[in-house]
């Protein structure tokens, strides 16, 4: 089992979302991350070919992206997706069981088991415009399970889901991943440092680290210090060092930064997570919203 | 005797859980519907007001036909209302972007282009069982010949096509489907008025007029559906989406 993705990109009029993009999937959980803008919905898209590629190829056992047999084996959730509005959550998933090729008996058991494994039983019959964002959330996991696919790939699943949702989530994710490629994009750190096994990180289009979370996490390994200091200090610290974490503590700061060696006598080195490096590698991204939202 | 040994086994122990029951079920091949069985199970998609509104029509020719009897206005009232019908099929075919799911049904089997595909092509037999229908009632009753009762019916309903599927073809909006609504009040009040004003709109002097008309609008409607679904097959999307 082997999704090959050579070359990718894609070109707007006068933007690069995806800029050659190569890599190999094989079982197991992928987790996508980058800043908004950084390519991932595009490369995902072109992945489930519902974007047509400016240039390379997605291939999965030598089938090409764009023919029936790839969606046949696909599992998609985008986003942002809607639905009829005269839908209930069964109708939901029995319309795109049909769509998926599923025969009307088989799409009953399976959508009636989906319902049951998201926890939507209950409200089957229900129209979706009742439900909440979670609720959607999770029925749209459910319609990418409905053919049982080998390539699953999850935009932002778990936007909108409360923190129980997210660890029920999770597991499944790490069950599903087993036995199939599962390629999920998300802002929340921490459930890609659950769950993938090989983590991505993307930026300006491009792929710039891939590998399991110790390998990924290397580059900044003993790099990471914190440290409680007075204002003059704290602002020449956050003037001069990618800055992960502010807190202000009574009459002191709080900070946890990035840097070569220890930035000051009260810095004590601490060991380096995933969303360390996320705010390192996305800080001046971070730094420009800060400073659209007026934070600074 | 074996039979009960077995029963007096199953009672004293307990069967062992299945062991990688999920992987064993996830290994089996399930059955798969065909394109016909898919076919079929779209014609259900199919949203109710498009038969309901068909029926009323054919309905409403016949109650009409029965109680005023088959007049020029007659034909004007039946060639307004048949706009109608082409938009609530437009609206039909289109309510995958309307709605926002055709991301989701670009991913799937039997992806976007194909279930517009049908639902065209089942919509647009309704649509033309429902005009053959009215045509037949109407043509025995004039002195008009089906042929050119058939322009005169078909001309305005060919025209709200053309524009509606301009619109639909050209708008990035998910609220075309008002757009089109207001192109078909105005195709119908459009017909109305030149159907009243013009008191020998529909005799052999003005053959050539309408002859024009339909082929033109036949034409600019095909072009259209042509349109729409190499649109299908590769759904632009603008730069704000990429995020």
């Amino acid at each position: 089992m082997e999704l090959v993705i050579d070359r990718l990109s894609k070109h707007y009029k006068n933007k690069i979302a995806v800029d050659r993009v190569s890599l190999t999937l094989k079982e197991g959980v992928y987790g996508l991350l980058g800043a908004n803008g950084s390519g991932k919905t595009t490369l995902m898209r072109m992945i489930c070919g519902v974007l047509k590629p400016t240039s390379g190829e997605v291939k999965f056992n030598g089938i090409d992206v764009s023919e029936e047999k790839f969606r046949d084996l696909l599992g998609y959730l985008p986003q942002d997706f809607g639905y009829y509005p005269e839908f209930t959550a069964y109708d939901f998933l029995l319309y795109l069981s049909s769509l998926k090729g599923l025969t009307r008996q088989r799409a009953k058991d399976r959508t009636s088991e989906l319902l049951k494994l998201v926890g939507l039983s209950d409200v089957a019959k229900k129209k979706i415009k009742s439900f909440s964002g979670g609720m959607k959330q999770r029925l749209g996991i459910a319609q990418a399970l409905l053919n049982n696919p080998k390539i699953l790939v999850l935009d932002e699943p778990t936007a909108g889901l409360d923190p129980n949702e997210r660890v029920r989530f999770r597991n499944l994710i790490s069950r599903l991943g087993k036995d199939r490629i599962v390629l999920l994009s998300t802002h929340i750190v921490s459930d890609v440092e659950y769950i993938a096994s090989t983590i991505l990180l993307m930026k300006n289009g491009q792929i710039i680290h891939k590998g399991p979370l110790e390998e990924i996490i290397r580059p900044i390994e003993g790099k990471v210090f914190e440290c409680l200091v007075d204002c003059n200090t704290a602002e020449y610290l956050i003037a001069n060092y990618p800055i992960i974490n502010v807190r202000e503590e009574k009459d002191k700061t709080f900070l946890r930064l990035v840097a070569e060696k220890a930035p000051c006598k009260e810095a004590k080195a601490v060991t380096a997570v995933l969303e360390d490096l996320y705010l390192y590698y996305f800080n001046k991204e971070a730094n420009k919203s800060e400073q659209l939202y007026g934070i600074n | 005797m074996k039979y009960k040994l077995k029963k007096e086994l199953k009672t004293v122990f307990d069967a062992p859980a299945p062991a990688r029951k999920e992987e064993f079920i996830n290994l089996l091949e399930y059955p798969k519907a065909n394109r016909l069985d898919f076919f079929i199970s779209q014609i259900g998609y199919i949203r109710k007001r498009v038969w309901i509104l068909s029926l009323l029509l054919f309905i409403g020719t016949l109650i009409g036909l029965y109680f005023s009897g088959a007049s020029y206005s007659f034909v004007w009232v039946v060639s307004s209302v048949l706009p109608f019908v082409s938009l609530v099929t437009i609206s039909e075919i289109a309510r995958s972007i309307t709605y926002n799911m055709d991301e989701l049904e670009m991913s799937c089997k039997y992806n976007l282009l194909e279930v517009s595909l049908i639902r065209i092509g089942i919509l647009g037999v309704v649509n033309l069982a429902v005009f053959i229908g009215i045509l037949l009632l109407l043509s025995g009753k004039t002195d008009l010949g089906f042929i050119r009762l058939g322009i005169y019916l078909s001309t305005p309903y060919l025209l709200n096509c053309y524009g509606s599927l301009f619109v639909i073809n050209r708008s990035k909006s998910r609220d075309t489907v008002y757009i089109c609504g207001s192109v078909t009040a105005l195709v119908s009040i459009l017909n109305s008025l030149i159907s009243i004003r013009i008191y020998d709109i529909y005799t052999e002097r003005n053959r050539m007029f309408w002859a024009i008309a339909f082929i033109m609008f036949a034409v600019l409607s095909l072009k259209e559906i042509v349109k729409f679904i190499k649109r299908m097959e590769d759904l632009k999307w603008n730069s704000s989406l990429t995020a």
